[in-house]
């Protein structure tokens, strides 16, 4: 079945997709873990229910997106070993220890801490609760922390050096490689992307409801925090990103020169490219639509500054140039629209119509996903703009894979996308479900009736409260009149 | 159940000590399950 393809082909194809995969979770959860610590705070500072409540119905759903990611995540590192084992042996003594630390904080902080965040309310106390939360938001960011420092030194080596044997190693400090040049932009660009993905899924589930109900004080309060989130952090994202770009010039010239759609190199001023269709066999880009002298302006801050392109790159050093050039555009449209959702709410907010423009609703609602499909097209333009190397400049990805028959990764491949939509889809539709309910009053967390059963007076026991769930005893005035769920909504 | 603010510090710390001890095992136990199954 596999007989005809490229081994490397689909051992690319396979950790693309699972990475792809994985990547969406801790985009999520990373967000979602501040904005519950966000939220608990806000509720034992001012002791308001709302917060307690939407802290709730969120950490449901926080606690389904970290398990996957958590469970996909462990796929990745074992696909090091099976896949890349040439890669995992050459770069081990480096990448090792560093991808060690992130298992030991997912574990210790986030997995353990999540426990006393499912489960602990009742146990622990209000404030040791608060401290397992901020732990698992602090786990989050370590965890990202390091993956991120991995992947950037393999995108700007420094700090380490060549072993007898071909390996690298540790140099004289691991602080060279830790903070490699790339790592302090990865860090605060992908930072803020996983806020801003997560401020759009909470923004689109408050539309979602308001657009039902405009007066349920739980989507107004939800879809406010995401839209401030939107307004401030999306114009300081396209700054990072900028300056992400610039450090990518200096280090990465030709992933810049793909971005851009650079073929030929423009002694007297580089065109902008909006849109165009790359020809890497002829070497242009066809139909394109471009502003003389932007791109020298927005990389060299000088309309006239001479931009090299990849003609002045071996043939086989070139990335594939169509992808990294389309996957980009994807990426910076998003953040585009993105700024434009914050300032359409900072309207709504001066004209007071928040709460009931629908218009913006709708917007917003269409945007919930859109920080998703932002970070995976960012990785693209990343990870793609690195080819043909796996360790930029000295190691290719064609020497770094592992030596085996393409039946073997295309049947592990296979097994993958079966598992991964079965088990993934089920876990994504399940976190669909719990955010169409409405929030409302006395939500219940993971646990129904975190009260408990209540008793009657005298001996008899009464009926189990479900606080958040329909009344289980018919009432005087019907049979399931409308129970504890709406109390307060209005 | 108890209030928990009512209950004594120490006691408090033990079930958060708990619950954490048991979450990093299971996910232990999830770990070592799919290294089994990734070496089978």
């Amino acid at each position: 079945m596999f007989d005809g393809l490229d081994a490397l082909l689909l051992a690319r194809i396979q950790f693309a997709f699972t990475v792809s995969f994985h990547f969406i979770f801790p985009a999520f959860s990373i967000g979602l873990a501040s904005y519950l610590m966000v939220l608990e705070g806000l509720w034992l500072k001012t002791g308001k229910q709302l917060y307690l409540d939407l802290f709730k119905y969120w950490l449901k759903i926080f606690a389904i997106a970290f398990a996957m990611g958590v469970v996909s995540g462990i796929v990745m590192s074992y696909q090091f070993g099976t896949n890349w084992s040439v890669f995992s042996d050459i770069a081990g003594p480096v990448i090792g220890p560093l991808m060690a630390y992130e298992v030991l904080t997912a574990f210790f902080l986030e997995a353990g801490f999540l426990g006393v965040m499912l489960f602990g309310m009742n146990k622990v106390g209000k404030k040791l609760h608060f401290a397992a939360t901020c732990m698992v938001a602090l786990g989050t960011f370590i965890s990202a922390f390091w993956i991120l420092s991995v992947n950037s030194w393999m995108q700007t080596p420094v700090g380490h050096v060549m072993g007898e044997n071909g390996q690298f190693l540790p140099g004289e400090s691991w602080l060279a490689i830790i903070f490699n040049p790339s790592f302090p932009y990865r860090l605060v660009h992908t930072l803020m992307a996983t806020y801003l993905t997560t401020a759009f899924v909470v923004g689109a589930v408050g539309a979602w409801h308001l657009l039902r109900d405009r007066t349920n004080p739980h989507a107004r309060k939800m879809f406010s925090m995401a839209m401030w989130m939107a307004a401030i952090v999306a114009p300081l994202q396209i700054f990072a990103g900028d300056m992400h770009g610039l450090n990518t010039l200096e280090h990465q010239p030709q992933k810049v020169m793909a971005m851009e759609g650079h073929f030929q190199s423009h002694p007297d001023g580089a065109p902008l490219i909006l849109f165009g269709i790359p020809d890497s066999e002829a070497k242009t880009v066809r139909y394109a639509i471009e502003i003389p002298k932007a791109s020298s302006l927005i990389l060299k801050h000088d309309l006239n500054a001479p931009l090299a392109g990849l003609d002045t790159i071996p043939d086989d050093e070139e990335p594939p140039v169509g992808v990294v050039f389309w996957s980009f555009r994807i990426m910076v449209g998003i953040g585009f629209a993105m700024l434009g959702i914050g300032m359409w709410s900072l309207l709504g907010r001066l004209r007071k119509r928040l709460y009931d423009w629908s218009w913006l609703h709708r917007a917003a609602l269409i945007m919930g996903p859109s920080g998703f499909v932002a970070v995976i097209a960012g990785w693209i333009t990343t990870e793609v703009g690195r080819q043909p190397y796996v360790i930029y400049g000295l190691l290719r990805t064609a020497d770094a894979a592992s030596p085996l028959d393409a039946p073997a990764v295309g049947a592990s491949l296979l097994a993958f996308i079966l598992v991964y939509f079965a088990v993934f889809g089920v876990g994504t539709w399940y976190i669909l479900r719990l955010m169409s309910h409405k929030p409302h009053t006395g939500e219940t967390g993971v646990k129904r009736g975190d009260s408990g059963p209540i008793r009657t007076a005298g001996i008899t026991p009464g009926p189990t409260q479900n606080p958040g769930q329909q009344e289980t005893l018919p009432t005087e005035s019907g049979p399931m009149d409308s129970g504890p769920t709406d109390r307060g909504d209005a | 159940m108890p209030d928990p603010e009512t209950t004594p510090l120490w006691q408090r710390l033990g079930w958060m000590a708990a619950i954490w001890l048991a979450s990093v095992t299971v996910l232990g136990i999830v770990a070592w399950i799919i290294r089994l199954w990734i070496n089978a």
